[in-house]
C-alpha cells in the first residue's frame, strides 16, 4: 500500500464530507419551503480490485415515499375540492339572508301574508292595500334578485373553470419540461432540483384534479387522469373549455375535451373524480341548479296560491270586463275537468253597486248552463266540449239574460269575459263542488283574475289529458333535444324529439319514451295525471338520472306560444325560470282599489240584492290563509310530488339550502383532515429536521477534519522520507 | 416517526389559530346574543326555526285583527245599548200615553227615540258604517226624520245594507260575524215607529184624551214595542257573546305568540352561559397553545453546538 493510495482515500473522504455537508446545508436552507423533499448523499466504499480504496459518493437522492406521495396527491384533490365547494354553497345559503333578525326571504313571504290578514279587518284602506301590494313586489323581487345572484355564482364557477383549465394546462406543459430536465440531470448526477420541481407541479396539479402518476426508472413521470387518460409524459395533452360565457336558467355549458399528442379527443368531465375542475363542474351543473330549481318552485307556489285566493275574489266594484292572460289553452283543448259531480262554477253579473242582476251557473258534468235561480237551463250540451264550445255556450247564455255581453278565446290562449251595459263581471267558485282544469278552479285555470304574472308557466298541471292533442310542430323544424347524463356527469343519450302535427299528449309521449329514439332505454316519462301532470322517472339502473334540456322550439300553436318543456315543466330553464321577473299585474299595481279582496256570496241571494261591497274581506281572507292551504310540491329531485302548505314547504327549502351548506362543510373538513394526515406523514418522511440536519453536519465536519488530518499525516510522512534522502 | 422542524411551528400555528376562531366565534354570539347569522349555522334547526317564525308572524297577524275587531265591537255595543235605550224610549212614551190617557207628548218622545235609533244604525266606526254589511261605505238607515218613515212604501226600503255579514277571521279555525246588519236590529223598531206615524196620521192632530179606538191601538203598539225591545236586547249580548270570544281568541293568540316567542329563542339564541363557559375555554385554549410554542420554539440543538 502506497502513501499515494492513502492520499487518494482522505481526498475522496473529503468529497464524500463535502458532499454530505452540501446535502445537509441544503436541507436546513430549506426547512420551511413547503414540498420539498430532504437530499441525502449516499455513499459506498470504493473497491479497486479487491481493495478498499477510500470512498465513493453514489448519490445525492430526494428522500421520499411514493406510496405516501400518491396518498397525498388523492388527499390533496378531494379536500381542494370539497373546500371549493363548500365555499360557493356557503355563499350560496347565505343570500336567502339571516333568518334570525328578520331580513330573510322567509321573513319577506311571511310579510305578504301578514298584510293580507291587516286587510281583513279594513279592506277598503287604500293605504293597507298599497302596503300589501308593496309587500308582494318587494317579495317578487327578492325572487328575482336571488335566482339572478345563483346565476351569477353559477358564471363564477364557470369563469373559475375556464381560469383552472388554463392553470391545468401550464401544469401540464411544465411537467413534460421538467420530465427532460430531471432525466438530464439523471445522467449527470444530481436531479433533485428538478425533482423537487416536478414534484412541485404534480401537486399542484392534483389540487384542480384526481390523477395517477407513474415514477419511470430513468426519473420521469407519467401523470394520468384517475381514469387512466394520460395528462403528462415525455408529451403531453391539451385541455380546452370554451365557457359561453354568462349563466341563465336552464343553460347547458360544454363538457372540457381532453387532446392528446397524438391528436385523439374525448370529454373529460365524466373522467374527473373529485379536484377543483369537478367541483366546479358539479356546482355549476348540480348543486347550484338545484337551489336555483327550489327556489323557482318556492316562487311558483308562493304566487300560485295568490293567484289560486285572488281568483275567487272581486275588486269592488267588479271590474266591466275580465281580460284573461294567456292560458296555455288552446280553443280546441277539451275541458278536463275534476270536481263535484256536478262541477260547477259561477259567472255574475252585477251593477255598480254590487247588487246582483244575473247569475250564470255553468255544470261542467252536464254540460249545461242555467241562468239566475234556476229553472231549464239556457244552454244544454254545448256542441264539443272544448274550450271553444264552452265560449259558445256562455256567449248564448249571455244574450239570454238580455243584458248582453261577450266571453272571446283569443289565439293565444286569453279568454275575456266581459258584461253587457253598465254590468260587472265577477266569476264565483262555489263552496262545494267546484270545477277544477289542471288542479285550478276555473277563473284561475284562465288566468282570468291572477294577481301575480310572470313570462313563462308558474304551474305544470297542465289540465291536459293523454287523449288531448298535444298542438305542437305545426311549424317544420320543431324539435325537442334532451341530453340524459348518469350520476357522474357521463352523457348516456341525446335524443331529439319531432312532434307531430295533430297527433295527442299520449302518441308524444310514445314518442318520448321510445327506446331507440327518445329516453326509453334510462327512464320513463308518466302519463299526465288528473291535472295533466307528467314527471320523469329514471330506470332502476340509472339512479341519479339527469334530463338537460339542449333546445326546444316547440311552440303551441293557439295557446300563447309555450313550448313543451316550458308547459310541463322539464328541465331547469322551466323550473328555475318561474322565480324571474315576476310581478305584480299591472293595472293593480296601477290602482290598488283593483285588489280582488271580497268574495261574492250568492247563498240565499235573489236578483237585486247587494253580493258584495268594499266591507267585503272574504277575498281577503282567502289570500291571509293561502299560505295554509294544502298544495303539491315537486321534490327537490323532481322525480316525485309532496302535499303540503306553503309555510312548510318554505321553511324546508330554508332548510334544504342550509343542509346542503352544512354538509359540504363537513365533507370538506373530512376532506381537508385527510388531506393534513396525509401531507403530514408524507412530511414527516420528506421533510427537514433541523436537530438531524445539525448533528449530520457535525459528523460531516468532524469526518472532513479526520480526512484533512489524514492528508496532513501523508505529507509529513513524505517530508520525513524526503529529509532521510 | 420523525418530527419535521416546519411542522412543529405549522401544527403551533394552526393551533393558536383554532383558539382564536373559537374564541371569536364565541364572542359574536355573545354579542349579537344568536347562535348564528344564516341558514347554515343553524344547521337542522333551520326548517324549525323558520317554521316557528312563520307562525309567530300569523299569530302576530291574528292578534291585530283580534284587537281591531275588540275595538269595533265595542262601538257596536254603544250603538246596541243606544238603540235599545231608544226602544225603552218609544216603550215608555206610549206607556205614558196610555197611562196618562193622553196623547200631547206621544209623537215628541217617539220623535227622540227615532233620531237616537237611526243614529245608532248608521254608526260609523274608522270611516265604516258597520251595520251595512258588506256594504261599509254608505248609511245602510236612508230615512233622516219621522216623515221619511210615514211616506216609504215599506220600512224595508228604508235599509240599505248589504245582506251578506262581514266575516272575521280571528285564528286559524276561528271566524266571527263582526256585525248584525241594520235591517235586523232596526226592522221591528222601524215597523212600530211606522205603526205610531200610521196611528198620527189616523187619529191626529193628535191631542186631548184618548178615544177607545186610540187607547186599543196603543196598547196593541205597546205590546209590539216590548218584543222590539227584547229583541235587541238579545242582539246586544250576542254581541256581547262575540267580544268575549274575541278577547279569548286573542288572548290565546297572545298566548301562542309567547309559545312561539320561546320556541324561536330557543333555537336561535345562543345560551349566554353556555357561550361565556366556552369563551373561557377558548381563552385558555390560547393561552395553553401560545406556552406550548414559546416552550418548544426554544427546544434546538443550536443552543448546544459553541
Amino acid at each position: 500500500m502506497s502513501l499515494n493510495g492513502v492520499m487518494s482515500g482522505a481526498l475522496s473522504g473529503l468529497y464524500a464530507s463535502q458532499a454530505g455537508l452540501r446535502a445537509a446545508s441544503n436541507n436546513i436552507a430549506n426547512v420551511n419551503t413547503p414540498g420539498y423533499a430532504r437530499q441525502e448523499a449516499t455513499f459506498s466504499a470504493r473497491v479497486m480490485g479487491d481493495v478498499t480504496s477510500g470512498v465513493d459518493v453514489d448519490a445525492i437522492r430526494r428522500v421520499t415515499d411514493r406510496f405516501l406521495v400518491s396518498a397525498a396527491l388523492n388527499a390533496t384533490s378531494g379536500a381542494s375540492g370539497a373546500e371549493l365547494k363548500a365555499q360557493f354553497l356557503d355563499r350560496a345559503q347565505a343570500m336567502f339572508g339571516d333568518p334570525a333578525n328578520g331580513t330573510s326571504l322567509f321573513d319577506d313571504i311571511d310579510r305578504v301574508f301578514a298584510s293580507f290578514g291587516e286587510l281583513t279587518t279594513d279592506p277598503s284602506s287604500t293605504v293597507r292595500r298599497s302596503n300589501a301590494i308593496a309587500d308582494v313586489q318587494t317579495l317578487l323581487g327578492q325572487f328575482d334578485l336571488m335566482s339572478d345572484q345563483l346565476q351569477t355564482l353559477r358564471t363564477e364557477a364557470d369563469n373559475r373553470l375556464t381560469e383552472t383549465v388554463n392553470r391545468a394546462n401550464e401544469l401540464i406543459a411544465q411537467i413534460v419540461d421538467l420530465n427532460g430536465a430531471v432525466q438530464r440531470a439523471r445522467i449527470s448526477g444530481d436531479a433533485t432540483g428538478a425533482e423537487n420541481l416536478l414534484d412541485n407541479a404534480i401537486e399542484e396539479l392534483s389540487n384542480l384534479m384526481d390523477i395517477s402518476v407513474d415514477y419511470k426508472t430513468t426519473g420521469a413521470v407519467e401523470v394520468r387522469t384517475g381514469s387512466g387518460v394520460l395528462l403528462a409524459g415525455m408529451t403531453g395533452s391539451t385541455l380546452s373549455y370554451q365557457s359561453p360565457g354568462q349563466a341563465a336558467p336552464g343553460a347547458v355549458f360544454p363538457a372540457i375535451t381532453i387532446t392528446t399528442s397524438s391528436g385523439s379527443a374525448r370529454d373529460l368531465d365524466a373522467d374527473l373524480r373529485q379536484g377543483e375542475l369537478k367541483a366546479l363542474i358539479d356546482l355549476r351543473d348540480r348543486e347550484l341548479p338545484a337551489l336555483s330549481r327550489q327556489l323557482g318552485e318556492l316562487a311558483a307556489h308562493t304566487s300560485e296560491a295568490i293567484n289560486a285566493a285572488h281568483n275567487t275574489a272581486t275588486s269592488f266594484p267588479p271590474p266591466t270586463q275580465l281580460a284573461g292572460a294567456p292560458s296555455g289553452f288552446r280553443g280546441a283543448d277539451p275541458l278536463n275537468v275534476t270536481g263535484g259531480p256536478p262541477a260547477t262554477t259561477q259567472i255574475v253579473i252585477t251593477d255598480d253597486q254590487g247588487a246582483l242582476q244575473h247569475t250564470l251557473t255553468i255544470d261542467f258534468t252536464a254540460q249545461t248552463v242555467t241562468r239566475d235561480s234556476g229553472g231549464a237551463p239556457v244552454v244544454t250540451g254545448y256542441g264539443a266540449n272544448t274550450v271553444n264550445g264552452l265560449v259558445g255556450a256562455l256567449n248564448t247564455a249571455l244574450a239570454a239574460t238580455g243584458a248582453g255581453g261577450s266571453a272571446t278565446f283569443s289565439a293565444d290562449g286569453e279568454m275575456t269575459l266581459t258584461a253587457g251595459g253598465a254590468g260587472r263581471i265577477a266569476v264565483v267558485e262555489p263552496e262545494t263542488n267546484a270545477a277544477r282544469m289542471g288542479g285550478r278552479g276555473f277563473s284561475h285555470a284562465f288566468a282570468l283574475n291572477n294577481l301575480i304574472t310572470g313570462p313563462q308557466p308558474l304551474s305544470h298541471t297542465t289540465g291536459l289529458s293523454a287523449a288531448s292533442v298535444h298542438g305542437f310542430g305545426a311549424t317544420a323544424g320543431e324539435e325537442i333535444g334532451l341530453r340524459l347524463l348518469d350520476r357522474n356527469g357521463r352523457v348516456l343519450a341525446e335524443p331529439t324529439i319531432t312532434p307531430v302535427a295533430g297527433q295527442t299528449v299520449a302518441q308524444l309521449l310514445t314518442q318520448l319514451n321510445d327506446p331507440a329514439n327518445g329516453v326509453g332505454n334510462y327512464g320513463t316519462f308518466s302519463a299526465p295525471d288528473a291535472d295533466g301532470r307528467i314527471l320523469f322517472t329514471p330506470g332502476a339502473n340509472y339512479p341519479g338520472l339527469e334530463v338537460r334540456v339542449l333546445t326546444d322550439t316547440t311552440v303551441r300553436q293557439g295557446s300563447g306560444g309555450n313550448s313543451f318543456t316550458d308547459m310541463f315543466g322539464i328541465g331547469d330553464a322551466a323550473l328555475s325560470g318561474r322565480a324571474r321577473d315576476l310581478t305584480v299585474r299591472e293595472d293593480i299595481l296601477a290602482s290598488p282599489a283593483t285588489l280582488s279582496l271580497s268574495q261574492i256570496e250568492l247563498a240565499g241571494r235573489a236578483v237585486g240584492d247587494v253580493v258584495t261591497g268594499l266591507g267585503d274581506n272574504g277575498g281577503a281572507e282567502a289570500l291571509f290563509q293561502a299560505s295554509n292551504e294544502q298544495r303539491s310540491f315537486l321534490r327537490p329531485d323532481g322525480r316525485a310530488l309532496i302535499t303540503t302548505t306553503l309555510r312548510n314547504f318554505a321553511a324546508q327549502t330554508g332548510a334544504e339550502a342550509g343542509r346542503m351548506a352544512r354538509s359540504a362543510e363537513t365533507t370538506a373538513a373530512g376532506a381537508v383532515s385527510m388531506r393534513t394526515e396525509a401531507t403530514e406523514r408524507l412530511a414527516a418522511t420528506e421533510g427537514v429536521n433541523i436537530d438531524e440536519e445539525l448533528i449530520k453536519l457535525t459528523a460531516f465536519q468532524q469526518a472532513y477534519n479526520a480526512n484533512s488530518r489524514m492528508l496532513q499525516a501523508v505529507n509529513e510522512m513524505f517530508d520525513t522520507l524526503l529529509s532521510i534522502v | 416517526m420523525r418530527v419535521v422542524s416546519s411542522t412543529v411551528h405549522l401544527t403551533a400555528m394552526a393551533d393558536l389559530q383554532r383558539a382564536q376562531r373559537d374564541l371569536f366565534e364565541a364572542q359574536r354570539q355573545a354579542g349579537s346574543e344568536n347562535r348564528a347569522d344564516d341558514l347554515l349555522g343553524f344547521g337542522r334547526d333551520a326548517a324549525s326555526l323558520l317554521s316557528a317564525r312563520g307562525f309567530l308572524s300569523e299569530s302576530e297577524a291574528f292578534i291585530g285583527v283580534g284587537k281591531e275587531a275588540g275595538a269595533r265591537l265595542s262601538v257596536q255595543a254603544v250603538a246596541l245599548e243606544q238603540l235599545q235605550e231608544a226602544a225603552k224610549q218609544v216603550k215608555d212614551t206610549v206607556a205614558g200615553a196610555i197611562g196618562l190617557d193622553r196623547s200631547d207628548e206621544l209623537m215628541e218622545g217617539i220623535r227622540q227615540a227615532f233620531e237616537s235609533a237611526a243614529g245608532a244604525l248608521n254608526v260609523n266606526h274608522a270611516g265604516k258604517y258597520v251595520f251595512g254589511g258588506v256594504r261599509e261605505t254608505a248609511p245602510p238607515f236612508t230615512a233622516s226624520s219621522l216623515n221619511d218613515v210615514a211616506t216609504a212604501a215599506a220600512v224595508d226600503d228604508l235599509f240599505v245594507n248589504a245582506p251578506g255579514k262581514v266575516q272575521l277571521r280571528i285564528s286559524v279555525t276561528a271566524t266571527v260575524t263582526a256585525a248584525p246588519l241594520a235591517d235586523e236590529i232596526g226592522r221591528d223598531f222601524m215597523a212600530v215607529v211606522r205603526r205610531l206615524t200610521d196611528f198620527e196620521t189616523t187619529y191626529g192632530p193628535l191631542g186631548g184624551t184618548l178615544t177607545p179606538a186610540e187607547r186599543a191601538d196603543l196598547q196593541s203598539i205597546l205590546g209590539d214595542a216590548g218584543q222590539v225591545m227584547d229583541d235587541i236586547i238579545t242582539a246586544a249580548s250576542m254581541n256581547g257573546g262575540t267580544q268575549k270570544r274575541v278577547e279569548n281568541v286573542v288572548a290565546r293568540n297572545e298566548d301562542q305568540q309567547i309559545y312561539y316567542n320561546n320556541l324561536v329563542a330557543d333555537v336561535q339564541q345562543a345560551d349566554l352561559a353556555e357561550v361565556a363557559t366556552r369563551i373561557s375555554q377558548a381563552q385558555l385554549q390560547l393561552n395553553a397553545s401560545s406556552q406550548i410554542y414559546a416552550q418548544l420554539s426554544r427546544l434546538s440543538l443550536l443552543d448546544y453546538l459553541r
